[in-house]
């Protein structure tokens, strides 16, 4: 059984990393979009300016 | 004898069997313990002094509830009434029992907390630094994963055990609930070793810390340079973590959906809201949480023999965590070969904001311009993340016909 749990217990670390890294990508992903996001409104009102 | 029977909390001192009676006094003493060292600021007084109050209360008051069999009880609470009529007795009768029935037994208390601690939780460095942020929450969750196989070598069961281990997350609330979904019968003592282990947290880490050369702890970080993050980010980072961990883990679902609503009203602004979830209602959950632990904490509890281990195995959990995260802080310097103080890796042992107070503290003690603080936050909450993240996972495979039974067979 401690085999067992210490096998279950290295599964479960390797699956909280995967999705620690998934949620690091999620972050990274969402400040991507909001930089375009901000690009494009600024580049809309330069041209609305000029 | 007969005028004792006025007394009944010393009366039911002699009705019981020595050792029972001697173990009441000595929790009273506890209780008071508890009470002084927070009232000292040594341990956490939010907690642990309506919890210390609770203890001393409900060891003292100890009465006969039927004198022909003489049946001992308290007005505070029953946590073993199971069906309808006994709980519905006992919501008339003890004053906790509404509280331990609807918030306790279903895991809303801890629910309610962490919608609090959302919306007092800063994100901004999680947000700047993800990976490094993220890479040390992980690293210091190896008391969390080590302690597991341990606590099974120590003889608890697997659901047990993995009960235990959270406490190496360093996170109250998420061992309450992953205890009350995971082993039920035992959730009082687990979380009360969490909490007081966590309050016994801000003394103890620094002596850990001293195992990073004193050079590398005196590292001073230039805080100027982090990027600043957007609100709206914060807003959609909220919302999109949520609905992602829900969707991987329905069973800490309400912890997730908890945590981030709290996230996105203080993000998106909702003043009304903000003030309602930081104020009345995390202080509130933390009052009753505190109150109802404490008495829950009677004789039956403490004597039952796991509670020497758990003892054991909550300062293993939460030692090898400090220490995967000083391990994690060490390798993330080697690899970025940037200036950064390891010290933050303490941080990573979640329990915000305790432990990010560790690790400015210690890096103050040797080099007073070392500002280590905002970048400690970031690892702090990721913290947060990763426990939540180990206790869906826990949750999913040790209840009972989860997955670690199916793949196992144990």
């Amino acid at each position: 059984m401690v085999l067992k749990s210490f096998a279950f217990a290295l599964i479960a670390y390797g699956i909280a990393m995967l999705i620690a890294l998934c949620v690091a990508l999620i972050i990274k992903g969402i400040a991507l979009i909001v930089q375009r996001g901000g690009k494009s409104t600024a580049a809309k009102s330069a041209q609305q300016k000029s | 004898m007969l005028i004792l029977e006025l007394f009944q909390g010393i009366y039911t001192l002699f009705l019981t069997e020595p050792a029972i009676a001697f173990a009441r006094l000595g929790l009273v003493a506890v209780g008071f313990l508890f009470v002084y060292l927070s009232y000292k600021k040594i341990l956490e007084p939010l907690i642990m002094l309506p919890l210390g109050i609770g203890m001393i209360a409900v060891n003292g008051g100890l009465m006969v509830m039927e004198a022909e069999t003489l049946q001992l009880g308290n007005l505070f609470l029953n946590p073993l009434a199971s069906n309808v009529e006994e709980v519905m007795y006992y919501l008339q009768i003890d004053f906790l029992q509404p509280v331990y029935t609807f918030t306790f037994s279903n895991g809303l208390i801890a629910c309610l907390v962490f919608m609090g601690i959302g919306a007092i939780t800063d994100i901004d460095i999680l947000l700047a630094k993800p990976f490094m942020s993220l890479f040390l929450a992980i690293c210091a969750e190896l008391g969390t994963i080590v302690t597991l196989p341990i606590a099974i070598a120590m003889g608890l069961m697997p659901n047990e055990a993995a009960s235990i281990a959270l406490v190496g997350g360093a996170d109250g609330p998420m061992v309450l609930y992953g205890s009350i979904m995971l082993a039920r019968d035992l959730f009082v003592p687990i979380t009360v070793v969490a909490y007081v282990y966590l309050g016994v947290c801000y003394a103890g880490y620094p002596f850990l810390a001293r195992i990073i050369p004193r050079r590398l702890r005196a590292i001073e970080m230039d805080w100027h340079t982090i990027p600043q993050v957007s609100a709206g980010a914060k807003f959609a980072f909220a919302v999109a973590t949520c609905g992602f961990l829900c969707i991987l883990f329905p069973v800490a679902a309400p912890l997730f959906a908890s945590f981030f609503v709290g996230l996105a009203i203080k993000e998106a602004k909702v003043l009304r809201f903000i003030e309602f979830l930081s104020g009345p209602l995390l202080y509130g959950s933390t009052f009753f949480l505190g109150f109802t632990l404490g008495a829950l904490l009677g004789v039956d509890i403490i004597l039952n023999p796991k509670v020497a281990i758990l003892l054991i195995l909550g300062v293993v959990a939460l030692t090898l965590s400090g220490l995967g995260g000083i391990i994690g802080g060490l390798i993330y310097r080697k690899i970025t070969k940037e200036p950064f103080n390891p010290l933050i890796g303490i941080a990573a042992v979640s329990c915000v904001p305790t432990t990010a107070k560790v690790a400015q503290k210690c890096a103050a003690a040797v080099n007073k311009k070392a500002m280590i603080l905002p970048f400690a936050m970031g690892p702090c909450v990721a913290g947060v993340i990763t426990t939540a993240i180990i206790t869906g996972i826990y949750i999913t495979g040790f209840r009972p016909g989860g997955v670690f039974f199916s793949l196992f067979g144990g």
